[in-house]
Order: C-alpha cells, then structure tokens, then sequence
C-alpha cells in the first residue's frame, strides 16, 4: 500500500473513524490489531507471520529476560530476531520488489517493500527484551504488546516507538482531544508537503546523483555533482521526515503521540548533534542497545571509539547490508571519533569552549561543515558494491 | 538533594573532566550532557570512576544516558546502590 493513495488515505480515514466508535478500550484495541495486521497483508500475504513470530519470540525472551534470565538464555532467544531485519533488504527481494523507472521514488519505500516494517517491528521487540532485562519487568502483556508492535502508522519508516512512551498515550486510543485532531492534521498536511511538493523538486534536482551510475556525463562538471549531492541530502531528508510527519499526525488522530523523529538535523553545528536531529529513534536506539553496551564500564580511552566505529558501521549495514552503506557508517563513524576527540580536548579549557559555543560566525561555520560531512557520507551510497562508482564521484565533486 | 551521599568524588571527577574547575559545573539538577560536560562517549569512563570511588557495582543494564543525566541522578543512583543488600560486600 503506497503511503500517498487513495487506498492508503480511505483505510487511514477508516481505522480513525472505526476508533472513535463507543467501544469498551479493548474492543478498540482488537479493532487497531486487525487493522495492523490488514495494512501487513496488503504488503506481502507472509508479512503478518513474520510479524507474529518476532513478536511471540521478542515477548517470550522479554518474559525471561524480566525474570533475569542468563546473557547465553538472552542470545539463544533473541539471535533469532536478527533474522527479519536484514530479510526484507536481500537482493533477490529487493529487485522483486523495487519499483522501477524514473519516477518520483520513495527512498523509504521501494527499499523494503516486501517484508516492508520488518526492521522496524524487530527493533521495537529488541528493545523490548533489554528493556525487560533493564527494568525486571515487561512493560506490557502479551496483547497490548502485539498491538504496540505492529501500530500500523509506525510501520513503514518508524518512528522506533519506545514501550515505556507509547504506554504512556494508548489509554487514550480511539479518544483524541481537539488538541490532537489540531495536531494531527497539521502534520500530516507538513508531511504531504514535504513528501509530495518540495520531495519531489529535490528528486529532480538530485538526478545527476540519482543517475549517475547509468550516465555520468550528468554530472560532468564539479557545480552538478554539488548539486545533485545536496538535492540528494535534502529529498532524502523530506521524504523520510515527511513521512514520519505522517505517521505521527495520523497516530495523533487516533489519540497516540508517537516520539518525534526529526529536531532540525541540517541546522547542527557537529555531527553528534545532527545524530540527535536525524532518525532520532534509531539513534538513540543504536546508542542505548549498541554503542553503550559496546562502552561497557571500562576506563580505556579507546573503547569508546572503538564502539562508535563498530556501532555506526552496523547502523549503516541496517539500512542496506551493502558494501557502500557499510562504509556509510563507518565514514559517520570517524566522524564523531573525531568530534568526540576534538571535544575531549576542548573541554578541558571549558571557558573558551563556551565562547566558541556562543559565537554566532563559529556557529555558522561549524554548521556548513557539518552539512557537507552528512552530504559527503551518501556519495558512498551511490553504489552498492562498485567503489569504482563512488570513488568517480568524489572525482567530480572534487574537479580531479 | 535528599541523600546524604557525598558528591565530593563526582564533583572533582567532572570537575577534573572540563579542566578542573567546578565553578563551571552546571546546578546540580540541570542536565550535564547539555551542559556540555558529560556524553555518551564518557558515560562508561563516568560509571568506573564511581564504581572505583564509591566501591559499587553498577549492573551493565542500569548504564544509561537518563541514569547519569545529572549531578542531582548520580547522587540519586550511587545513594540507592549504596544502600541495596547487593553491594554489602
């Protein structure tokens, strides 16, 4: 179902009306697992058994890992999980599935549109069970959690809604204040303008990026490259923003305020800051279940580097187990190795450090720089395999 | 500040960490990661500096950003580990 038709808007319309019907809470919620279930279907007939076996799985481990289960228990139960998030990203599923031509894409939708949320569901049960570990306990039973898991809204493209959040609004599902409706149709107006109107100006923009790999004469001089480059950055941005403008506006029709996922992510003056703008969701998920663990509690200097390396190049191959957005991940890796060395040393002389925080032409520097580090790290996504590519396209921008 | 732990060991540990003076600390409540004194890459340097000044042990699982947020949530975390039958060692 493409999040933009007509059947999208008329089963969206439908779910939120059928929500609204004067029914005990759990009766709404049977009606939403229904519907979560339905919206799967409409994307592959296996979809909703993927999704009740990472579930049922993802809550029995949760149950263990509540009731303080050993590390070796944990892995056995949980190694399966890591099966669906990289299923829907396998070639022979993604050339069975990706639209092809030259129309306006959906860089969030083509690419796993088989198993299409299956990432992002095992994600949310991931969590669930180091929540469980964490906290001693599960946040939900074994029905509120299937409901939570499969929220259809968050399917697509996330957000990676947390347990303990979500818990927070579902009493209100099917009852929306004013206030939500208010809200929930702004959003999903800004989600439809960014994804409809200003996404696809950029997708045009970006064609001597978008198709550079069948004909590099578009991108012949250094200027294209830059600006293929950029309306690349910037189409990727307001689709993917957009679309979680749309989920979040029509979860807020239906009375569930979902995590924000985007916080101005090209106004961040270093690359760590525009990881707490950028899919902050999954950010934040890869720090608290990759990145921390990988820190551990040890006082070696290097560690944490070491971390962010190995942390970032997964987030990269999660996006596409390729060669390109490995190295993706790596290259945002280094990056914030070297923001973090940077700051390290700038933190002991805090006065300035402070100074150079509240100078507005630093601020502006620091800013460009970092958008053209972001802008940089998707040249190695040109590509999936062929580094001859990307290596071409550095070649351009750089006028070699 | 409803504990009665002392903050010294923090106080000179994040003290140390920006050069030495507390005076640039933030307020004890406020948030030292948007202080800019603590992130995510210091956390577990953080975490076995405590463990080693207070002689606690902080379970993997409890090492999170939102545990150690303040001065006020260190305090908060070490008094109650401090207190727990778990580290009677």
């Amino acid at each position: 179902m493409e999040p933009l038709s007509q059947q999208a808007a008329l089963f969206v319309s439908a779910t939120i009306l059928v929500l609204r019907l004067p029914l005990p809470a759990v009766a709404r919620q049977v009606l939403l697992l229904l519907a979560n279930t339905a919206f799967l279907y409409t994307f592959h007939p296996m979809a909703p058994v993927v999704f009740g076996a990472t579930s049922l799985l993802g809550f029995a481990a949760a149950r263990l890992a509540a009731r303080g289960a050993s590390k070796v228990v944990l892995a056995l139960c949980g190694a399966p999980l890591l099966i669906p998030l990289f299923l829907p990203k396998l070639d022979w599923l993604y050339t069975a599935s990706a639209a092809g031509g030259d129309a306006v894409g959906n860089a969030v939708g083509t690419r796993a549109a088989v198993f299409i949320g299956a990432s992002y569901f095992t994600l949310r049960a991931l969590a669930f069970v180091l929540d469980a570990r964490k906290h001693g306990k599960v946040h939900f039973g074994l029905f509120e959690f299937l409901v939570y898991n499969s929220f259809f809204p968050t399917i697509i493209a996330g957000p990676i809604e947390r347990a303990d959040h979500f818990a927070k609004t579902s009493s209100r599902l099917g009852r929306p204040s004013w206030d939500d409706v208010s809200h929930g149709v702004t959003r999903i107006f800004l989600g439809l303008l960014k994804k409809a109107v200003l996404g696809t100006l950029a997708w045009k923009w970006a064609t001597p990026f978008r198709l550079f790999t069948s004909d590099p004469s578009l991108a012949a001089d250094s200027q294209f490259a830059w600006i293929g480059l950029y309306a690349w950055l910037l189409y990727t941005y307001l689709d993917f923003s957009g679309y979680s403008d749309l989920a979040i506006g029509t979860a807020r029709l239906m009375g569930i305020k979902l995590a924000e996922n985007f916080d101005h992510p090209f106004l961040k003056p270093s690359i760590a800051e525009f990881w707490r703008g950028w899919h902050i969701s999954l950010s934040f998920w890869i720090r608290d279940y990759l990145f921390l663990p990988m820190c551990g509690k040890s006082r070696s200097a290097i560690r944490p580097h070491l971390a962010a390396l190995g942390s970032m190049t997964l987030c990269g191959l999660w996006h596409d187990p390729s060669l390109g957005w490995g190295l993706w991940g790596l290259f945002h890796g280094v990056g914030l190795s070297a923001h973090q060395a940077w700051t390290n040393r700038l933190r002991k002389n805090f006065a300035l450090k402070r100074r150079l925080q509240q100078s507005l032409v630093i601020r502006v520097i620091a800013i460009l720089l970092t958008f053209n580090f972001v802008a940089l790290s998707w040249v190695f996504t040109i590509s999936r395999f062929d580094l001859g590519v990307t290596g071409q396209y550095f070649s351009r921008l750089f006028g070699l | 500040m409803s504990d009665s732990l002392d903050r010294e060991p923090i106080l000179a540990y994040l003290a140390e960490k920006i050069g030495g003076s507390r005076d640039l600390l933030p307020p004890h409540d406020e948030s030292l990661v948007d202080a800019g004194v603590l992130d995510s890459f210091g956390l577990a340097d953080l975490v076995a500096a405590m463990e080693s000044a207070y002689g606690v042990k902080v379970p993997d699982p409890d090492i999170s950003m939102q545990t150690f947020e303040s001065i006020d949530k260190i305090a908060a975390y070490l008094a109650t580990a401090l207190a727990s039958p778990s580290n009677d060692a």
